[in-house]
């Protein structure tokens, strides 16, 4: 009811050993049998073995209902060496309730208790380029887990395993015949566990080993992004052609118009602003777009959608223009390697001037003349009309990225209050937390909300008169502030305590960070506060400090301007979007000692008069 | 008389009723460019938004159509992210008649959702799951046009409906319509200034039309209680001669159904009465009031409260003493049969949460009551409240959910002068529920404990370790009344809930170390099961992030993470809604620091804070105790159970003031 969330929180920690909850399965083995037909269609006969329990369990079986068939449950239990069939009893199917419409079921099998059971069932699937990757992680403990994929001779098996560093044991070989050759693969594999961490920001399991694969027709052999760029290029053939109503808009948009950026930004814009982002994923649905006029004509579709419909858009008025699969930053897997698992997203590249720009017209922030901030530093694959290729994303530079806090402040000691002005300006993407909250809480409601989060920066202070530009697509503020209780007074010295400088890292509340919190981007912050006194003050020699690291440093300064003059400094550098585990220890010892110096007053020694 | 006076005069009643006119316009004007204003602002508004209901009689039970229809416009961006789809609740979706959903472009042209998209049979058998389907092309500046009709299958009793019109946007014109045959007769009453109806009645039709215009948009917050402020409407369907509902009926359908134990298994029946001589044991000739308490206890302290199990539901009493578990059914059924048995007097209690609205005692209204539990007497003719434990709460006695504290209830008991009969006490085997013929009912106000008993209190005794600049303390936190009830259960919740659990562990971390009083370890833990159920906590710790030594004679102190109060959060600019509160509540913090040498303390003199408005209080006060020791008191109150809202400004008032104290800092000078 009430915000007792702290206090309630505070308590539960202390008291949730009492709490017992039911365990994972234990599985002494899973084996996938995959064989590749010659009709490129594909079969796993896959068989799970359960360690005795004595609770009864239900076990799930997740499918595409559209593009994958199960059959043969059978379930066993084990006397000795032999295997006894158990009845099955009435199979509970249901949807799977995403947030997005797709075609997933689950049919969820009951394991008997005190018994070693065995669970057998079949997966059909007509469609080979869905057998895009063999994942070694389970969030159950598996003892053992088997793969065998058989492959016809018309066919080529290519693959990249990511992360194998992380798993105990893996062995992989292959035995190839005149008719087919076959591959086998044993692991433990790596146990991960469920990360509700991730609904506030913080991704743990991004790096799980996993085989990313693509069987391609023998034609093929050793060229698997031609192939993947020509199965794609030809699906997305089918879905583009703009019709009389499409090309009347687009004309009319960029009716008059000559100049290619003019051109770009307008359609963009239409795109973003006027195409509601809806998620299909029914079957094949979920990797190849609807069809361009489907798209104009309903003003909706996801970011495969949206993105073939730009493309097109921009190619009818002349701009050469792709389409990219591409991983974002909370995706397992780069997409350096072409096979479907390796994607999550999709956007539109455009070239003018012999120049790549990056369009995601899902991203209501980005604007053209910047990088995709969910993409940075990643790799996409550009479907074209040639072979295809992998392009590397510029990540932007700290320097880019600057945010500059100008501050000047008067004291007031009877009052023990600091009064004065801020302004506060952020360049590249470093303002992309706020301008979403800009897009979304129009108006009054942004005054509002940035009254707030400036007043946290500010360690609570009470800010006023605030002021908001967004000239050129970029945030900057002005305004007052009044600081109470930090300045103190003895017969001999004057106390200020620096702790309304504004935070590090301003989208972060946590003193110390954890590993995999997505800081977004890299930025540097600059911040200089000018502090008039109102009495005057011995000449002290600058008091620096430094912190440096891979990737992040902080220098902070302070200084005697005047007998009635300090100024405080920092400059912050972090080049980092994550925070893992080569990174960690040295942001958190740098926010810890940012804390430490902000905690202990600046002692300034009054001059005798 | 000076004809010119007169001229005058007549003059300046002309010019008087100009002006008001004007001004009368001026101010229309106003309200409506203050309306209009606001569906230019919003993301999207309604156009129109029509409810029609048509009751037709099938059998012994009504069929009702109801027609939805409605047009939004949509203004921006968001309005096209958030409203351009189509949402249906599981039982419309299969249950449509007919639907039609349209997009009305800007430039004249219409988009027509294909409804057999949306619903896609794969087999007859499948029934659809809720429904949030996206309505094409919609764009800025369109219209979303959304048409369709479903029909349920109602007993005659449950003909009624309470009908608000307003909803989260603003709409120009809302309306809401009865239709039904005249052998029926609609029984209707308006609260909070709910519009009257225009009224069509005839040999062939009965109709009444609700409608408003202008109805501004309203955000529901947690503390929101629509019911309590906004117009709405409650009717009700009936033969033309069918009675006003009376308590007896409310006793008979709701309580006995609740409440009857059964008598249908003869074993497990009579282990009822061995089991209740069993705890009873050496104190069976100790009064009623005694043995109950004895019997209550025994299931209080040891037995399980279970989900209710379909295949248990006609057990009697005795199957599940046997099993040591209730469920919140069985237990109403036990503590009614012990009632009875003891010849305790009792009455059913039917009470509403605060936040759905008022009782209407004067009309007695379906679905009214969300909490239906017992009342009894003591020996001095007193009475307590006994209401049934829940799954994740077991009550004790005169403890009640805070969310009916200071309630309007209403007290029935049946008129019966004679002895029960077997038949009147239990449902046998046939089914049959007992039903009284009068009952004596009396409206009361349930107890709801003030801010001085509904406190979270915390001391800490703390001593600071110069040599190892570490700050140890021994802290007792007592939580009580409503909090302690609401702390209850939601502890048990969390331990029954294992996804609700993981993902409270994952706030918690996420949000890191909000507290500087950090325990390592509890002493111990108490309840006590008397009002107002104070829940104690002892323990130790260490108190981190506060205190920082800077040199071996100064030490600053940082108020910040040292107060943790539960506040009413105060996020917006300005509420449109009051504030329901369910209680007024203290939390109150007494922090004792000891050092192992003599102090002064810098910033003490402008360092308290001492507030208090209409609607709350907040004192800050920092004080040296003794040559080494300070004392930092943080005391926040809630005064009241509604903040209106033309005040909220004073509870944001009240909150700044804590935040205030939060960025204190006081330097400790220590003395050799």
């Amino acid at each position: 009811m009430k915000n007792y969330k702290t206090f309630i929180l505070t308590l539960l920690i202390i008291l949730s050993s009492h709490l017992g909850f039911a365990q994972d399965y234990l599985i002494r083995s899973k084996t996938e049998s995959i064989e590749v037909k010659k009709d490129s269609s594909f079969v796993k006969e896959i068989t799970i073995e359960f360690k005795k329990s004595n609770t009864l369990r239900v076990y799930p079986i997740l499918f595409d209902t559209e593009l994958e068939k199960v059959s043969n449950i059978k379930l066993y239990k084990k006397r000795k060496t032999r295997l006894k069939e158990l009845d099955l009893g009435k199979i509970k199917e249901e949807d799977v309730e995403l947030e997005y419409i797709a075609s997933k079921r689950v049919k969820i099998i009951k394991i008997p208790k005190d018994e070693e059971i065995h669970l057998k069932y079949s997966v059909n699937c007509n469609e080979l380029m869905y057998l895009s990757s063999l994942s070694f992680f389970s969030y159950d403990k598996i003892d053992t887990l088997k793969y065998e994929i058989k492959i016809p001779k018309q066919f080529d098996l290519s693959y990249k395993i990511i992360y194998k560093d992380s798993l105990n044991y893996f062995a992989i070989d292959s035995i190839k015949t005149d008719a087919k050759s076959t591959w086998n693969i044993k692991t433990v594999p790596q146990k991960i566990k469920h990360n509700p961490l991730q609904f506030f920001g913080i991704y743990k399991n991004l790096k799980v080993p996993l085989m990313k694969t693509l069987v391609a027709p023998i034609q093929y052999r050793d060229k698997p992004l031609e192939y993947m760029n020509n199965w794609y290029y030809e699906n997305l053939a089918f879905k583009r052609g703009l019709n009389y109503a499409s090309k009347f808009k687009i004309d009319e948009l960029t009716s008059g118009i000559t100049d290619e950026n003019k051109i770009l930004d307008i359609l963009y814009n239409y795109v973003k602003n006027n195409f509601k982002y809806v998620a299909i994923e029914i079957g094949m649905g979920a990797f190849i777009p609807s069809h361009v006029n489907e798209v104009f004509s309903t003003k909706q579709g996801d970011c495969k959608d949206l993105s073939n419909f730009l493309s097109e858009a921009l190619t009818y008025k002349g701009i050469k223009s792709d389409v990219a699969l591409a991983a974002t930053f909370d995706h397992t897997s780069n997409c350096d390697f072409p096979s479907l698992s390796s994607a999550n997203h999709v956007i539109c590249i455009a070239y003018i001037n012999n120049k790549e720009i990056l369009l995601d017209p899902t991203d209501p922030i980005h604007n053209q003349e910047t990088p995709v901030q969910s993409l940075q530093g990643r790799t996409i694959l550009i479907v074209n009309s040639d072979k295809g290729k992998f392009f590397e994303v510029e990540p932007f530079s700290p320097q880019q990225n600057k945010i500059m806090y100008q501050m000047s402040l008067n004291v007031d000691s009877k009052k023990m209050l600091l009064t004065g002005s801020f302004d506060i300006k952020y360049s590249g993407i470093s303002d992309n937390y706020l301008q979403r909250a800009y897009t979304y809480k129009p108006g009054k409601k942004f005054d509002v909300y940035a009254k707030s989060y400036f007043e946290e920066i500010f360690g609570n202070q009470s800010i006023s008169n605030l002021a908001t530009s967004n000239m050129h697509k970029k945030l900057s503020f002005k305004g007052d502030i009044a600081i109470s209780g930090k300045t103190f007074n003895d017969g001999i010295n004057k106390y200020l305590f620096p702790d309304f400088l504004p935070k590090l890292i301003e989208t972060e509340n946590r003193e110390s960070l954890l590993d995999g919190t997505y800081i977004k981007y890299p930025f540097q912050k600059n911040v200089c506060v000018n502090i008039k006194l109102d009495e005057q003050i011995e000449k002290f020699e600058p008091k620096e400090y430094s912190y440096n690291g891979d990737g992040i440093s902080l220098q902070i300064k302070v200084s005697f301007i005047s007998d009635v003059k300090v100024k405080l400094e920092y400059d912050f550098i972090f080049d980092h979007i994550f925070i893992n585990r080569n990174n960690i220890d040295i942001t958190n010892d740098i926010l810890k000692s940012f804390k430490k110096i902000i905690n202990e007053p600046i002692i300034l020694k009054k001059k005798k008069v | 008389m000076n004809p010119l006076y007169l001229k005058r005069k007549k003059f300046s009643v002309i010019l008087l009723c100009i002006a008001t006119l004007f001004f009368s316009f001026i101010e229309l004007q106003e309200s409506q460019d203050t309306f209009y204003t606001e569906c230019k602002n919003a993301d999207a508004y309604f156009l129109h938004a029509y409810t029609d209901v048509t009751y037709e009689k099938n059998w012994s039970r009504y069929k009702k159509y109801t027609s939805i229809d409605y047009k939004l416009a949509i203004n921006n961006t968001n309005g096209v992210e958030n409203y351009a789809f189509l949402n249906l609740n599981k039982y419309v979706s299969n249950h449509l008649k007919k639907i039609e959903i349209k997009t009305l472009k800007a430039d004249g042209t219409v988009v027509k959702l294909d409804s057999s998209v949306v619903f896609k049979r794969k087999n007859k058998k499948k029934i659809f799951d809720a429904i949030k389907h996206p309505i094409p092309a919609v764009e800025p500046g369109d219209t979303i046009a959304v048409s369709y009709v479903y029909y349920e299958y109602l007993k005659k009793s449950n003909a009624l409906s309470y009908v608000s019109l307003y909803d989260n946007l603003p709409c120009v014109n809302s309306q809401y319509s009865i239709k039904t045959d005249p052998s029926s007769t609609v029984r209707y009453k308006s609260y909070n200034g709910f519009p009257k109806p225009e009224v069509v009645s005839n040999d062939s039709v009965v109709y009444l039309q609700f409608s408003v215009d202008k109805l501004k948009g309203y955000q529901e917050n947690q503390y929101s209680c629509f019911p309590c402020e906004l117009p709405y409407l409650y009717y009700t369907l009936g033969d033309k001669n069918s009675k006003l509902r009376e308590w007896k009926d409310v006793y008979n359908e709701e309580f006995n159904s609740l409440t009857q134990p059964l008598y249908i298994d003869y074993d497990k029946a009579t282990y009822y009465k061995r089991w209740k001589r069993r705890i009873i044991g050496k104190a069976k000739d100790s009064s009623k009031y005694y043995k109950f308490n004895l019997l209550y206890n025994e299931v209080l302290n040891n037995f399980k409260i279970t989900a209710l199990v379909p295949n248990e539901f006609i057990k009697s009493n005795g199957y599940f003493l046997k099993e040591k578990k209730f469920d919140p059914i069985s237990i109403r059924r036990f503590y009614r049969q012990i009632l009875e048995d003891l010849d305790i007097n009792y009455w059913a209690v039917f009470a509403k949460s605060k936040r759905s609205g008022s009782i209407d005692q004067n009309y007695i209204r379906r679905n009214e009551f969300d909490h239906v539990f017992f009342a009894f007497e003591n020996k001095k003719g007193g009475l307590h409240f006994l209401y049934p434990h829940s799954e994740a709460l077991k009550y004790n006695i005169d403890e009640i959910p805070t969310a009916i504290y200071n309630t309007k209830a209403i007290l029935v008991k049946p008129k019966s002068s004679t002895k029960k009969t077997k038949k009147e006490k239990f449902i046998t085997r046939d089914f049959k529920l007992a039903k009284v013929d009068a009952v004596s009912a009396a409206e009361i106000v349930l107890p709801g404990m003030n801010s001085t008993y509904n406190t979270v209190s915390q001391v800490v005794f703390s001593k600071v370790d110069k040599k190892n600049k570490k700050v140890s303390f021994k802290s007792r936190l007592k939580v009580s009344g409503g909090l302690s009830t609401e702390l209850r259960d939601f502890f048990n919740t969390m331990s029954m809930n294992k996804e609700a659990s993981n993902y409270y562990n994952a706030l918690s971390e996420y949000e890191g170390d909000v507290s500087a009083i950090q325990i390592d370890s509890v002493i111990n833990t108490r309840l006590n099961s008397k009002k107002p159920f104070s829940f104690t906590m002892n323990a130790t710790g260490e108190v981190k992030n506060a205190i920082t030594f800077i040199n071996d004679s100064l030490v600053s102190l940082s108020v910040d993470k040292l107060l943790n109060h539960t506040q009413i959060e105060t996020p917006l600019e300005q509420s449109e809604l009051n504030y329901y509160l369910d209680y007024n509540y203290s939390d109150n913090l007494l922090m004792n620091i000891a050092f192992d040498s003599k102090i002064d303390i810098l910033g003490i003199e402008n360092g308290n804070i001492e507030f208090k408005n209409d609607y709350g209080e907040y004192l800050f006060k920092i004080q040296k105790t003794k040559k080494n020791e300070f004392k930092l008191i943080s005391s926040y109150k809630i005064k009241k159970n509604i903040i209106l809202k033309e005040n909220y400004s004073d509870l944001k008032l009240l909150n700044s003031k804590i935040k205030e104290a939060k960025s204190k800092r006081f330097i400790i000078k220590l003395k050799s």
